[in-house]
């Protein structure tokens, strides 16, 4: 697999998430979340393997730029949501439906220790560039 | 800001690809560059200078606002 072109890296890691989405899909259908993990851990190390065999460049500044990017989107509005959503089911649970104050809470506690991570490593990140 | 990479990679004769090849990045990255939708960081601007035998100025044209 040394020296394998882009087109053909792509092509094998569409595959490879592809199997893993399936697999993962299985695992949650069935409750079986151990078959979720095991699919997921070789298939990052397959993933990262391959990535190194390719002889092309396929990851640079700009990528990661757009990475960099992308997850802070995603971090955003995927903690806005989950706060958002363990306010409503909270509010919900004490309406008549008590069954989902604990994933509401959980919702929101979880929110915040995103936004508590991400602010300690805004800080880490800050020292280590002169704040 | 504005860049003359189209027009040195022209007088060169090579292609998005080999550029690429030569400054370790992806052909998408000069292009984006080429095309004014990524500025590149400060050691690629360099290695591009360096390059093309060129001061940076003489590549990229900042331009204010």
């Amino acid at each position: 697999m040394i020296g394998m072109d882009k087109t053909k890296y792509n092509q094998l890691k569409n595959g490879i998430v592809f199997v893993i989405g399936l697999m993962m899909a299985f695992g949650a259908i069935r409750h079986n979340y151990v078959l979720s993990m095991v699919t997921v851990v070789p298939g990052i190390v397959v993933l990262y393997t391959l990535r190194k065999g390719v002889s092309e460049v396929v990851h640079d500044e700009r990528t990661a730029v757009i990475q960099h990017k992308a997850a802070s989107r995603t971090l955003g509005y995927m903690t806005a949501l989950m706060g958002l959503s363990g306010l409503v089911l909270v509010e919900m649970s004490f309406r008549g439906y008590s069954e989902i104050r604990d994933v509401g809470y959980a919702f929101a506690y979880m929110a915040n220790i995103i936004l508590g991570v991400y602010a300690l490593f805004t800080w880490y990140y800050g020292k280590q560039m002169g704040d | 800001m504005e860049n003359n990479l189209r027009v040195l990679r022209a007088m060169k004769n090579i292609t998005q690809d080999q550029l690429a090849q030569e400054l370790g990045v992806t052909r998408q990255t000069i292009h984006a560059v080429e095309s004014g939708k990524y500025n590149p960081s400060l050691e690629l601007a360099f290695k591009m200078a360096e390059y093309f035998e060129k001061a940076i100025e003489e590549i990229f044209v900042y331009k204010k606002g």
